[in-house]
């Protein structure tokens, strides 16, 4: 058994929504677009997005962290979206796990939504259909494409490199591996839904401070101060003694 | 849950239907030989009662994005509520209506009975694969519970029931019928009454067990929404949640009793006790209060339905007395290490 997935690295996030923004470019502008949005070009804009970046604060000061999570399909292994689908619009790939809607089946019933613990179903106004991330099965076997770019355009656009995309069931892929060595966890494993994507936890980094050296960078700037202050012939106080 | 119109329409109207077709086969297979239901009574009925589910039919069409193509949702009967509820609803206006030709038609009683039968089989179909639909929904706990089903049949068999007793009270005045439908309908008023009072009680005290820790798969107590990304609002702010305050919960919930059961039951022990009055524009009213309280009850049935993705919108109700989480006790207490 093959099971694609996304693995998404917490730490290495910055929460930047590149891989949202290039996800709607890719699958608005793709064979099977566009993802429609009513006002995209006015004050509120509404509209279809197959990934969503939430920010959260964790702790409480000093111990305090921002986490960025985006969120798409995770191609659940047991998706209780296609379970409850009347139509079988919503299928599992039996190839590569990944789930999937038929826009030309689907009737817009909304109930697959209902049956997903992520929000990660998101109806089409428009069209009258129910949307989600494709894993970019348009891309990832897309032969007219460059090899390289073979990769879902949410992976790709990650300038912090912390999406990984693979096979989860084979242990040399890249995702497996980033999930064997980040300790990757899926989001609520109660709901049973027994979701592909994996997230890598925020880790504890220990940075050591040395006073010496943090003392010859403020000197360095200080003096930076102190040359353009002198060339445009006024030294104030504060600056002339640090 | 957004409160959906068009689904609040179909469950509460076609459930009235069902309600009533159920009880006037029961009639006639009890009373008509010995004359207690006249024909005309069973056909003026069974016509009204076809009339609420073609209208929950209707308003059913308006919730689909593509209804054009709505039959492919007979497809996957083996494993989806939606698509036995959409069999079963065709099926049980079918029964419906070939029970009341053979009513009018005058055909042998055992073909009627027997059309009457399968139609009786199919709206119990109807009442169990509509409340499944949403009781199978394991991520929204006020609606995954046995009082789903349960409140689902009796709801509809008690507007079913006061409709009855108006087409009885008016097609067949002064007769015991009449008398006695008038005790069904207090006893299933008063019966709902009871079970929609345990409903809310269950949605005010239900805890899912889950926190947005689990939703985040982190540990620690202080968690807090600070964005929620793109083009908000959007689908998942907006389908899965409806504002509901603590006042207009109260407010709803009292309106809903009031109005579904309370007040039928008082005008149906009313007419109880007295027996020689006709009460075709009494019961009437009564089934209008039924059907409208329990299209109040349907939609805040909706509303009060607490998705857990609400958890990543910071939108998830939390019944703090239960949730041990949350409760103080449990926050107080130091973190293991
Ligand atoms: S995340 Fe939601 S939409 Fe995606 S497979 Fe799982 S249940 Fe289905
Ligand atoms: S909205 Fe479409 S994909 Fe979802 S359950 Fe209905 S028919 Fe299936
Ligand atoms: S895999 Fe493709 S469709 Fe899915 S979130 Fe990434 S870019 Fe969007």
């Amino acid at each position: 058994m093959s099971q694609k997935a996304l693995v998404i690295d917490l730490h290495k996030c910055v929460g930047c929504h590149a891989c949202a923004a290039n996800c709607k470019a890719w699958n608005t502008q793709g064979d099977a677009g566009p993802l429609t949005d009513t006002n995209p070009y006015a004050k509120d804009p509404e509209g279809v997005w197959f990934n969503r970046v939430q920010t959260y604060e964790v702790g409480k000061f000093p111990e305090v962290e921002v986490v960025h999570l985006p969120k798409s399909c995770m191609h659940c292994k047991n998706a209780p979206c296609v379970e409850v689908c009347p139509t079988g619009a919503s299928y599992k790939r039996v190839e590569d796990g990944i789930v999937l809607v038929n826009y030309d089946d689907c009737i817009g019933c909304k109930y697959c939504s209902w049956a997903c613990p992520y929000g990660c179903r998101e109806f089409d106004e428009f069209e009258g259909v129910m949307k989600k991330c494709t894993l970019c099965v348009d891309r990832i076997y897309n032969e007219a494409l460059p090899e390289e770019e073979r990769k879902p355009a949410c992976v790709i656009a990650c300038p912090a490199k912390a999406r990984a995309y693979g096979d989860i069931d084979d242990p040399s892929s890249q995702a497996s591996r980033w999930i064997a060595e980040g300790k990757g966890y899926k989001l609520m494993p109660e709901s049973g839904a027994d979701p592909s994507n994996h997230y890598l936890p925020k880790r504890k980094v220990n940075i050591h401070v040395d006073k010496e050296a943090l003392l010859k960078v403020a000197h360095a700037h200080i003096n930076a101060a102190r040359n353009i202050a002198c060339d445009t012939g006024s030294v104030s106080e504060d600056v002339a003694q640090p | 849950m957004y409160p959906e119109m068009s689904l609040v329409f179909l469950t509460v109207l076609a459930g009235a239907g069902q309600g009533m077709f159920i009880l006037l086969v029961i009639l006639d297979a009890l009373f008509l030989k010995s004359g207690e239901v006249t024909p005309h009574f069973l056909m003026a009925a069974g016509i009204a009662s076809l009339i609420f589910p073609l209208a929950g039919m209707a308003a059913s069409f308006f919730h689909l994005g593509n209804p054009q193509r709505g039959w492919k949702a007979i497809f996957k009967w083996k494993q989806s509520w939606l698509s036995r509820e959409v069999i079963f609803l065709p099926a049980f206006v079918g029964f419906q209506f070939l029970y009341l030709l053979l009513l009018y038609s005058g055909a042998p009683e055992l073909y009627r009975l027997f059309a009457g039968f399968l139609g009786i089989v199919t709206a119990m179909g109807l009442y169990l694969s509509s409340a499944m639909l949403y009781a199978a929904i394991r991520f929204i706990k006020e609606w995954a519970t046995a009082l789903t089903p349960i409140n689902f049949v009796l709801f509809g068999l008690t507007s079913g029931a006061a409709a009855t007793a108006a087409a009885a009270h008016y097609t067949m005045p002064g007769m015991t019928i009449g008398y006695l439908l008038s005790y069904l309908v207090a006893f299933l008023a008063a019966f709902s009454l009871v079970m929609k009072g345990l409903a809310f009680q269950f949605n005010a005290t239900v805890y899912s067990g889950i926190s947005i820790k689990n939703a985040l798969g982190m540990n620690n107590p202080h968690i807090r929404l600070m964005d929620t990304g793109t083009a908000y609002p959007h689908f998942n702010t907006k389908e899965y949640f409806f504002p509901l305050t603590r006042r207009q919960n109260g407010i709803q919930q009292t309106l809903v009793l009031g109005i579904s059961f309370f007040l039928p039951l008082l005008m149906a022990l009313y007419a109880a006790w007295n027996p020689a009055l006709k009460l075709g524009g009494l019961f009437s009213t009564a089934a209008f209060l039924i059907v409208t309280g329990l299209i109040l009850e349907r939609r805040l049935f909706f509303i009060q339905g607490n998705h857990v993705q609400n958890l990543y919108y910071g939108n998830y109700r939390q019944n703090a007395v239960k949730n041990p989480a949350t409760s103080k006790a449990k926050q107080g207490t130091p973190r293991p290490k």
